[in-house]
């Protein structure tokens, strides 16, 4: 019997000790929450320095729709799949798929998305910060992350607004309700309001602070009049780039474009590649590495008069030599001559190109260096472009021949008459701004009606957001030969 | 750590024979005929000390005169005899009459007799694993179980197949069941398990019977018991050697086209080293593969028809796959003395696939199982694997299987590179698609583990109806893993003409440790009242799993040829970290009660408490109610000598992933952005199951169980999307959905001929399984590869949707063209819609279909479930000899071959071979570009993977001792078996890549990257001494 009590005893004793020893409590040490990442002013401004990434790799990611917008602008040329290129480059143009099974479906969807997280981010901040948070000793870095803050909303929705038909328009006072609601707002509101954002970042970038240069992983920091710089070329870009056909470019407030380009950059804003971990563009990388995307001839033959300006969808078609003496002799440095086609023949002799983009193939040694996302010439042609509109011509064309056509291009100089600014201005969009930042090349298209007949105008909010609102399919889209109204789909065509 | 294990095992050996010695005691043990009964063991009660009898039933031992002998014998009612005065004890044991054939241990309240089990639990023992031992734990049970799902998804050596135990109940968590190894619930693989050590698997198939695991069990539960030297005679020693030689082969090679449609140059046949084509300059010496001097591009014929041959014809997959090897070294010892048994065992095992310039896998294991009687009252136990992996996996990865079948008949994958290096980066000239070979030659890429897994047990029993049980268990896992790619290794890019560079190198090295360590104590009760015999157990369970993952890597060598992260500069170093640690505590009890060995009932309860719940669900409950009738102990069934029916209700659950509760932000260099929404709400998934069953036997030679099973897997763990103005947070996991599945079960076992010289025994199993989406509060949403599986309420899960195409005139009549005339279009040859009269021309092309909006139909194209499994197997003994066949068997299940849709996009495709077909056959390559549809998912490339597969084939003889012993002149061997083996030798099916078994169950798509399955042939050779 003792012996029994004993080892019950012991029983019990080891029962017990097995329930008291432990909680079920257990931390995620891999990933901060929002209580982590908005504890301390240091933990907000950290979370405000990824801001940008977000709208970089939701504009130049393979996952985006760069790489669509480039081919459907027939400034690149590229018959495979990937990316949506070779579906928003057949000739005759099909309509956007914008059913969620659509393989590139997903494209849209991370742009449409990483555009609001970054906004969202922004607004988390922005609240944080209006409810008596300050960053830095006595604030000091207030006026840094505001700036920053307004800068990454104006720059999320305004490409919103640049590439779809329709957004949300949400900022730092949107409450639930307004969230939930989920309205959708025309995208030239979304442009407005994103442009209220940049004039509030622009304003109070006024104060002196300095962004970090890996905020934007830039070679310097930059300071906050060079980062006044940036906003005012970003906020020009969503004036000028947001027409969808040349009657709405023509009614473009010239003069409020003007005013931002003109206290735009004065120097390349030029990104850091990163060895391909996150500061990559990849827009840029299969738009120009060796197998995949080419040039389209269209560009070439802007360049060189004797090369054609379309492969024509014929066997026989002669391949075309390498230029000699082209009119532009950037074909000769910026692009390298190919003498036979990665492509495959039966996807359309129409794809096919004799160059390839060769211009920063320096960095296809390792992925470092200089990756241009806004140069000095993008915003130097916004402000010949506005000068044009606003009769200043003279003052157009002297901006323009001071510039990459004659100084890299060696091309003679633009007259300064309204047609032949616009149409210089057209040719170094296309050559001088090749594989920089998304959409340039389609928004300068766009507005000149040159988009090949049936090509969308802009695009229908991504079908995973309409699926997420519950919104009946099948699910609208833009697009295809016979919806060309040119308002959401071109009617008009270089060819 | 070698020398201590070696002194621990060696003091262990020299205790298992220290004897004590006192005063001699003899006698005869008999059965209830009067025969003796040989290896009953005979202990002296309250010491260690004892002895077996003799094969004619005679023993002897010492001991003292108020001592009293306990006569123990499996199947036999054991006897306590008291000494007293005798010298000479002679006794008859009489049958257990509760011996009711084999002992199951899972899942149940205490070890229970097959004919007394009230829920399903299947065993396959030791027995039947070494007709053809399986080279890894996990591929062992594939068509041997009704309701086992096995699949190999690749043949690497060492990889894991994917198993699946009835449905997949599972939207987002993955089915794999549980697995517990000698009492520990294991989180690693079974790959690094040797079969020779493993006495017994136990399945327990559905959530009903593995209700008594809890939150972890809801795919169910594999337990997986190893050998020990308990079953073996007192005072014994075995001996084991096994060494097995093999070889590996691809069983058969994917179509690819020997023809093209380019336009032949004139003279093309004076060139074989390359294909001449029209309309292209080559430079002088041209012998192939990329050259910037070869001008043009090459254009296709008139009629587009892949008849014009390669200027050479090299069967690319037969130069690449190479004839691999594979061997076995097994040795085991066990002993066994009256207090202490020990198994030892030690195998190396090395496979090295089919792959050239690439190692494949081996492994060393080392396992240490003991059992000591301390005294009366206290029996430790211990169960000991060490393994030490290493996996060497082709260079190049996956690519590598797609880039062989891309390269092009005359391509030489054997010239050199410019720098001399072999294997031309670049091997054609038309394609950016690389070498292969080069891949696997100068790439390396290795995982290594070693692992141990231990459990130790301490067993009291505090009187005769209770029992005490604590226990420790422990898997600790150490993984390396990593690639190097030296500073010479050529790549696509750069400036040189060639268009390939030096990619400067790359490096990665990756670190992983696990530790998983459970407690467990457990209370095991028994009585009987009157005619009621109960059992019980009340137990308790902690759990504790902690990771920590440490990656490293860089690129772009500062040094050359130096493998270490250090001869990277600073700024081309990447280093990232992973830990986790997930805390479970459960608490259960099980009881049975058994009425006069014929109505038998469990029931068990069971809350488990888990870190992985949200904070608001910490604490969940199981529970099973299961019920058994045993008809015949009360009805003469004429030719039926056993009828049982029964039935089980039980729920069991799965846990949510690590994070899932969590609200994230993911972090990258430094950066956090928001990732996911969390919920503290979140609990794990149940599964709710009914299960009823009849198990008989009948005629006196079969063995039928028939099973059906319905589970409700509620509470699944769907992500759901958020709008993106929501904070940013892209998801949360939330539990809703559910999915119900109904399978079907059948075991029919065979005694064909039994007689003394020849037995022949054959078994077939039978699965069928339907599982649909029930609920789905969630707008349907693609998941799996490239998004190919769909999961829409009202739908059977796994299936397969996409784009499909319009097959008769009537669909095309709904769908015309503005403008189109019906007139316009024919059914083709192949039964597909065409314009009329485009047949053989480039202008046709299949049409897609349509949905009421215009939109091209996204529809069902396959179903990735089968009708049925089936395994058949059948063991015929003749004398020494044994011949086994095991053919396993699925009907039905589709595979979506990608690779075929992807060969065809660079004519690699047999099926766009035009050679030999009749002019009025043939078709433009155009045609079945238009199936390939730049790879969008469609009905053209589903295809039947139904298979017959010869799973297991071994032909053998076994020598007796004696016939060893007049061969060999002296008596060292007890037997000894030679045996030829075959695994996977044929495979009988009409799907078209290298193997319909591809793919892992969930996701059975057959992807560009996939390192096929592969024959293996072999010889063993086994020694008992």
């Amino acid at each position: 019997m003792k012996k029994i009590i004993y080892k019950g005893f012991l029983l019990a004793f080891l029962l017990v000790s097995g329930v008291a020893c432990h909680d079920l409590e257990v931390e995620n040490l891999n990933n901060p929450d929002t209580a982590k990442v908005l504890a301390s002013d240091s933990d907000v401004k950290t979370l405000a320095s990824g801001m940008f990434l977000t709208w970089y790799g939701g504009t130049h990611y393979t996952n985006s729709i760069s790489h669509l917008l480039a081919t459907a602008a027939d400034n690149l040329t590229c018959s495979w799949g990937n990316f949506g290129m070779r579906d928003q480059s057949w000739e005759p143009r099909k309509a956007w798929d914008n059913q969620p099974a659509y393989s590139y479906a997903g494209n849209s969807n991370y742009m449409y998305r990483n555009m609001y997280e970054g906004a969202s981010t922004a607004n988390t901040i922005l609240q944080v910060m209006d409810g008596g948070l300050d960053i830095g000793n006595n604030g000091e870095d207030n006026n840094l992350v505001r700036a920053w803050s307004k800068f990454i909303q104006g720059i999320s929705l305004g490409y919103v607004g640049l590439t779809y038909d329709k957004g949300f328009i949400v900022d730092e006072n949107s409450t639930a309700e307004d969230i939930a609601a989920a309205e959708f707002f025309p995208y030239t509101d979304v442009l407005d309001f994103a442009l209220t954002k940049l004039d509030e970042a622009i304003a109070l970038s006024g104060n002196s602070f300095v962004i970090p240069a890996e905020w934007m992983n830039t070679a310097e920091p930059l300071s906050n009049d060079d980062f006044k710089k940036l906003i005012n070329s970003f906020a020009a870009r969503l004036v000028v780039y947001a027409p969808r056909n040349a009657a709405q470019d023509a009614a473009v407030d010239w003069a409020k474009a003007k005013t931002y380009a003109d206290n735009g950059v004065t120097e390349d804003f030029i990104i850091q590649g990163d060895g391909y971990t996150n500061w990559i563009n990849e827009f840029w990388v299969y738009s120009s590495y060796p197998g995949w995307g080419q040039t389209d001839m269209r560009v070439i033959n802007m360049m060189d008069n004797d090369q054609p300006a379309h492969w024509d969808d014929d066997p026989s078609f002669p391949f075309p030599p390498e230029s000699t003496t082209p009119e532009d002799k950037r074909l000769t440095t910026d692009f390298e001559y190919k003498s036979s086609v990665p492509f495959r023949v039966e996807r359309g002799y129409y794809h096919f190109s004799n160059y390839r983009f060769s211009r920063y193939d320096y960095l296809l040694a390792g992925w470092f260096g200089d990756m241009p996302e806004l140069l000095k010439a993008e915003n130097d042609l916004i402000r010949a472009e506005a000068r044009a509109h606003l009769a200043d011509l003279p003052g157009a064309a002297l901006i323009i021949n001071s510039g990459s056509r004659v100084t890299r291009g060696e091309m003679t100089p633009v007259a300064p008459t309204m047609t032949a600014i616009v149409d210089a201005i057209h040719h170094e969009r296309h050559v001088e701004l090749m594989s920089t930042s998304i959409g340039i090349q389609f928004y300068e298209m766009r507005k000149r009606d040159l988009l090949q007949s049936g090509t969308f105008l802009h695009l229908p909010v991504a079908p995973q957001i309409l699926e997420t609102l519950g919104v009946a399919r099948p699910f609208y889209t833009y697009g295809g030969p016979d919806a060309a109204d040119g308002v959401n789909a071109s009617n008009g065509g270089w060819r | 750590m070698k020398r201590v294990l070696l002194t621990f095992m060696m003091s262990v050996l020299v205790s298992l024979f220290a004897t004590a010695q006192d005063r001699e005691i003899k006698g005869k043990v008999t059965d209830e005929t009067g025969l003796g009964l040989p290896s009953v063991n005979i202990i002296i009660k309250g010491t260690t000390t004892g002895t077996a009898t003799q094969p004619d039933g005679t023993y002897s031992l010492s001991a003292p005169a108020n001592g009293v002998l306990i006569f123990r014998f499996l199947g036999y009612v054991t006897q306590e005899v008291q000494i007293g005065t005798q010298t000479t004890i002679d006794i008859q044991l009489n049958p257990d009459a509760t011996d009711l054939g084999e002992i199951v241990v899972s899942g149940v309240a205490a070890g229970t007799p097959r004919k007394k089990l009230t829920v399903t639990v299947a065993k396959i023992d030791a027995e039947r694993l070494s007709l053809a031992p399986a080279t890894s734990a996990g591929s062992a049970l594939a068509g041997k179980v009704a309701g086992v799902r096995i699949s190999s998804a690749g043949g690497s050596p060492g990889n894991d197949a994917s198993i699946q135990l009835r449905a997949d109940n599972n939207l987002n968590a993955g089915s794999s069941p549980m697995v517990v190894i000698d009492g520990v619930i294991i989180e690693g693989g079974l790959s690094d398990l040797n079969v020779d050590d493993i006495e017994s698997y136990e399945v327990i198939k559905g959530a009903s019977a593995a209700s008594l695991y809890g939150s972890r069990a809801g795919n169910g539960v594999i337990v997986i018991t190893s050998k020990r030297g308990n079953n073996q005679n007192i005072g014994t020693t075995n001996i084991t050697v096994r060494n097995e030689i093999g070889w590996q082969q691809l069983e058969r090679t994917i179509d690819l086209a020997t023809h093209h449609a380019f336009t032949l140059a004139p003279d093309y046949a004076s060139f074989d080293k390359f294909t001449k084509y029209a309309g292209v300059t080559y430079p002088a010496g041209y012998v192939g593969g990329y050259s910037p001097d070869v001008v043009g591009n090459r254009g296709f014929d008139a009629d587009h028809y892949m008849d014009n041959p390669f200027g050479r014809n090299i069967d690319q997959q037969e130069a690449f796959f190479k004839t691999g090897s594979n061997h076995t070294n097994y040795v085991a010892v066990s002993t066994r003395n009256a207090t202490t048994n020990a198994f030892i065992s030690f195998e190396n095992n090395a496979q090295t696939g089919i792959i050239p310039n690439t190692d494949g896998f081996t492994r060393q294991n080392i396992r240490l199982n003991i059992d000591h009687q301390i005294n009366d009252w206290l029996k430790f136990s211990a169960s000991n694997l060490i393994a030490n992996s290493k996996q060497n996996s082709p260079g190049g990865g996956g690519g590598i299987f797609f880039n062989i079948v891309l390269a092009e008949p005359d391509n030489d994958l054997f010239l050199p590179n410019p720098d001399g290096q072999p294997y031309y980066y670049r091997h054609n000239h038309w394609s950016n698609e690389t070498n292969p070979l080069y891949s696997t030659f100068k790439t390396e890429n290795k995982y290594e583990e070693k692992r141990i897994i231990g459990n130790y047990r301490l067993n009291m029993d505090l009187a005769s109806w209770i029992n005490f049980e604590a226990s420790y268990s422990t898997e600790f896992r150490e993984i390396s893993s990593g690639s190097y790619s030296p500073y010479d290794t050529w790549t696509l890019g750069g400036t040189d003409p060639l268009g390939i560079t030096y990619s400067l190198g790359s490096i990665s090295d990756n670190t992983s440790e696990r530790n998983v360590q459970q407690v467990q104590t457990t209370m095991n009760l028994n009585g009987r009242f009157g005619d009621i015999t109960a059992k019980g157990k009340i137990s308790y369970l902690y759990e504790n799993s902690k990771r920590q993952d440490v990656n490293a890597s860089g690129f772009d060598f500062g040094i050359r040829d130096l493998p270490t992260l250090s001869a990277i500069p600073r700024a081309n170093l990447s280093a990232s970290n992973y830990q986790q640690e997930v805390i479970a505590s459960n608490y259960f009890f099980i009881g049975s009660l058994d009425y006069k060995d014929k109505i038998l009932f469990d029931g068990m309860f069971r809350i488990d408490g888990s870190s992985l719940f949200g904070e608001n669900e910490r604490w969940n409950n199981y529970y099973r109610l299961s019920a058994g009738y045993r008809i015949t102990e009360d009805l003469d069934i004429p030719n039926v000598q056993e009828l049982k029916i029964r039935g089980a209700y039980g729920v069991a659950g799965i846990r949510p992933g690590f994070d899932w509760q969590y609200e994230t932000y993911s972090v990258s260099n430094g950066i956090a952005s928001a990732s996911s929404l969390g919920n503290k709400n979140l609990k794990p998934s149940r599964t709710a199951e009914s299960e009823i069953a009849i198990n008989a036997e009948f005629l006196n030679r079969f063995t039928l169980e028939a099973i059906y099973a319905n589970s409700v897997t509620s509470d699944q763990f769907l992500s759901v999307r958020l709008l993106p103005t929501a904070g940013g947070f892209s998801n949360q996991y939330q539990n809703a959905g559910t999915i119900e599945s109904n399978s079907f079960e059948l075991n029919l076992g065979v005694n064909v001929i039994k007689n003394q010289d020849l037995t022949w025994d054959a078994n077939l199993v039978f699965s069928r399984t339907r599982q649909t989406v029930t609920e789905l509060p969630i707008a349907p949403y693609t998941f799996g590869t490239d998004g190919l599986f769909y999961v829409k309420q009202g739908e059977t899960y796994g299936s397969i949707y996409g784009n499909t195409w319009v097959k008769s005139l009537d669909q095309m009549a709904q769908q015309l063209p503005e403008g189109d005339n019906i007139s316009d279009y024919e059914v083709n040859n192949e039964g597909y819609v065409v314009p009329a009269g485009s047949q053989g021309t480039v202008n046709e092309a299949p049409v897609k279909l349509k949905d009421q909006n215009g939109l091209d139909a996204f529809v069902k194209i396959g179903d990735g479930n089968p009708d049925f499994y089936a395994g058949f197997s059948n063991t015929v003994r003749y004398k020494g000899f044994t011949a086994y066949v095991l053919l396993d068997i699925k009907q039905g299940g589709d595979v979506y071959n990608r690779k075929s849709q992807w060969l065809t996009r660079d004519d690699r495709n047999g099926i766009m071979d035009q050679f030999g077909k009749a002019d009025s056959e043939k078709k433009a390559l155009e045609y079945y570009k238009g199936f390939y549809d730049v790879n969008s998912n469609n009905s053209y490339w589903v295809e039947d993977a139904s298979f017959v597969k010869l799973r297991e084939v071994a032909l053998g003889y076994t020598f007796s001792a004696t016939q060893l012993q007049s061969f060999f002149g002296f008596d060292a061997f007890k037997g000894a078996s030679l045996r030829a083996i075959g695994r996977n030798l044929v495979t009988f099916s009409d799907y078209s890549g290298y193997d319909p078994e591809v793919g892992s169950i969930r996701n059975p798509v057959d992807g560009t990257g996939t390192y096929p399955n592969f024959r293996n042939y072999a010889l063993s050779l086994s020694l008992n001494f």
